[in-house]
């Protein structure tokens, strides 16, 4: 199996091991993945605001190198997600936004006729892989850990574009921590938002949305949170000390990229997983769990 | 539902005149096909108690009054299906009047704020001339029914930020500020707190009842009419973050901050900078980017469109 690579800017700096990561774990299932080398960001909430055709021929470019390579996309970040997939739903069902784009794109000899499917790294593994190829994977369960799941706005809405979960009740995390042998523990927050978008312009807001979630996570006794997508994990774990001071409290939950909870369940090492990168050290965990 | 087709249903109960707390009332109703949670709830004040207080009016999804939560979701009550074991509470973050009644004069208030009407210099003359292409971005913003569901669902407000609008009072505004007939410098002259702030969580999009995209339709184009000025924190950082992406392709975030950030706004920052360098997370090195002569010409290109 065969599919293009779109890591998006996150996993190429301050997430790096989401990247690295996500191809160790991929690669276990036989899957090839080719990066599409020098893509562009998908805008983010910065572009896609304020320079509406940037945008989307920016994504539409992506999509065109995919296509050109005649494979589908796997992402791991959810805004990237969103983005990629409201641009190519947009070019498939409307000729005028596809002539429009496509003439843009022309200006460096490309065109996106709109025969890519664009599908994030979770949704691949539960839907494609399956449950069953996963399992069989796994050489240690993570049988005693109780893992917090958190989403990631743009994994859920709006549902209209990316329609895998209820975005009111989803489960697909929580049946991911599940497949690891963990159990997942079932916070309200979990659909909520980090508030990544606005740590640069506005942290204290950032950092009080972030808070919320760890200090339920915490109160629910969970060891750890996942999340797939890295702008939530950078949030998580590298503002989880400034959310702890905004709220009076001191937090200490570590947090996982998806690939690294399904890595550690398929007996990774703490190198292969770029532990040492995390500024809250998951050692305590790791100690908690024998494999110290 | 039982055998005897009755449904259950638990409501919210609080009259602050003689309640001291509220507390939860559970009736059983004969349940009807296709019926909705406001059939259930009439059908609740004609059986047992005609005290129950709700509001109503068109059962069309038309007037905007029956906002409620059911089973934790805002949803408004003529629309929403009914289900045994249903919970039905007001919506959240406001005061309660009585019941399922909530009292939203504070949202009211921030839509009087932004001043919700058009502001032209003169009277205009009759007839005026109106291109329908003009008021496209509008169509389905005046759609807006007021039920104010995105209110109570937005998590900015449930911190009760200083200042933020909120989607429903945003919707208000956008309709305004992109109406060609209006002549205020609406975005200009608000401060970022009151729409910047907006989380992009896309929470409002999901309840809204009349389906507007209030991220896309309403809060995007406001922020590209402030950027378009460069008006406070928010539009300086996108304005480098625009230039990032054409000059490297992908953003760093090292880069991003310090070309953005201001002295002071740096030094507070100084020491999520620190832990961030000591885990080699953050670099001044970017990445040589294949082919970034394509993304100059995609810039170029959308240049001359304009």
């Amino acid at each position: 199996m065969k599919r293009a690579y779109y890591p998006g800017c996150s996993p190429k700096s301050t997430t790096r091991e989401a990247d690295y990561v996500s191809r160790k774990v991929i690669t276990r299932f036989g899957v090839e993945l080719v990066e599409l080398e020098g893509a562009a960001c998908c805008g983010a909430g910065e572009i896609r605001s304020t320079h509406p055709d940037i945008f989307s021929s920016l994504n539409a470019r992506t999509l065109a190198m995919a296509e050109k390579l005649g494979l589908d996309v796997i992402t791991i970040c959810a805004t990237c997600q969103l983005n990629l997939a409201e641009v190519n739903k947009r070019i498939k069902e409307d000729q005028k936004v596809s002539d429009h784009v496509n003439q843009i794109l022309s200006e460096c000899d490309m065109k996106y006729g709109g025969g890519v499917e664009v599908k994030h790294l979770l949704w691949f593994l539960l839907d494609e892989i399956g449950p069953a190829k996963i399992v069989s994977e796994i050489s240690r369960p993570l049988s005693s850990l109780r893992v917090a799941p958190f989403y990631g706005c743009h994994m859920l809405r709006p549902v209209e574009l990316l329609g895998f979960d209820d975005p009111d009740s989803p489960t697909s995390l929580k049946r991911f921590i599940e497949i690891c042998g963990a159990e997942a523990v079932d916070c309200d927050g979990k659909t909520k938002c980090c508030g990544f978008h606005n740590v640069a312009s506005n942290s204290k807001l950032a950092c009080q949305l972030t808070g919320s979630y760890l200090e339920e996570a915490t109160a629910m006794q969970a060891d750890c949170i996942v999340t797939p997508c890295p702008l939530c994990f950078t949030m998580f774990d590298g503002y989880q000390k400034e959310s702890g001071k905004l709220l009076g409290k001191t937090f200490h939950i570590p947090v996982f990229h998806i690939a690294q909870l399904l890595g550690m369940a398929m007996g990774m090492t703490w190198r292969d997983l770029m532990l040492e990168r995390h500024i809250i050290s998951p050692k305590g965990l790791f100690e908690k769990l024998g494999w110290v | 539902m039982n055998d005897m087709g009755f449904m259950r249903v638990k409501v919210f109960r609080f009259d602050p005149t003689k309640d001291q707390n509220p507390y939860y009332e559970t009736y059983e109703i004969p349940y009807e096909k296709d019926m909705r949670v406001l059939d259930a709830l009439v059908s609740i004040r004609e059986i047992h108690d005609c005290n129950l207080a709700f509001r109503h009016s068109c059962r069309r999804r038309r007037c905007g009054m029956c906002g409620m939560l059911v089973n934790g979701k805002a949803v408004l009550a003529c629309h929403e299906a009914a289900f045994s074991d249903m919970v039905v509470e007001p919506l959240p973050k406001l005061p309660v009047i009585r019941d399922l009644i909530v009292d939203t004069k504070s949202y009211e208030q921030k839509i009087n704020e932004l001043r919700p009407y058009l502001e032209r210099k003169k009277a205009e003359t009759e007839p005026e001339l109106i291109k329908p292409y003009d008021m496209l971005p509008l169509r389905q913003l005046q759609t807006c029914i007021e039920c104010y569901l995105c209110m109570s669902v937005c998590p900015v407000l449930e911190l009760g930020w200083p200042g933020f609008a909120g989607p429903s009072a945003l919707v208000q505004m956008a309709r305004r500020a992109l109406d060609p007939r209006d002549l205020l410098e609406r975005t200009a002259e608000r401060t970022d707190n009151n729409f910047v702030d907006c989380v992009s969580c896309y929470s409002c999009v999901n309840v809204c009842p009349v389906k507007i995209n209030v991220l896309e339709d309403a809060v995007e184009p406001l922020k590209a009419q402030r950027q378009k000025k460069v008006i406070g924190r928010w539009a300086r950082f996108n304005s480098v973050f625009v230039e990032l992406v054409r000059d490297r392709a992908l953003v760093n975030p090292t880069v991003w901050m310090l070309k953005a950030f201001s002295i002071p706004v740096l030094f507070n920052n100084i020491f999520v900078g620190v832990r961030f360098l000591m885990k080699g997370k953050i670099s001044l090195k970017s990445k040589n980017v294949p082919n970034i002569e394509d993304i100059k010409k995609i810039y170029k290109a959308t240049e001359v469109k304009k």
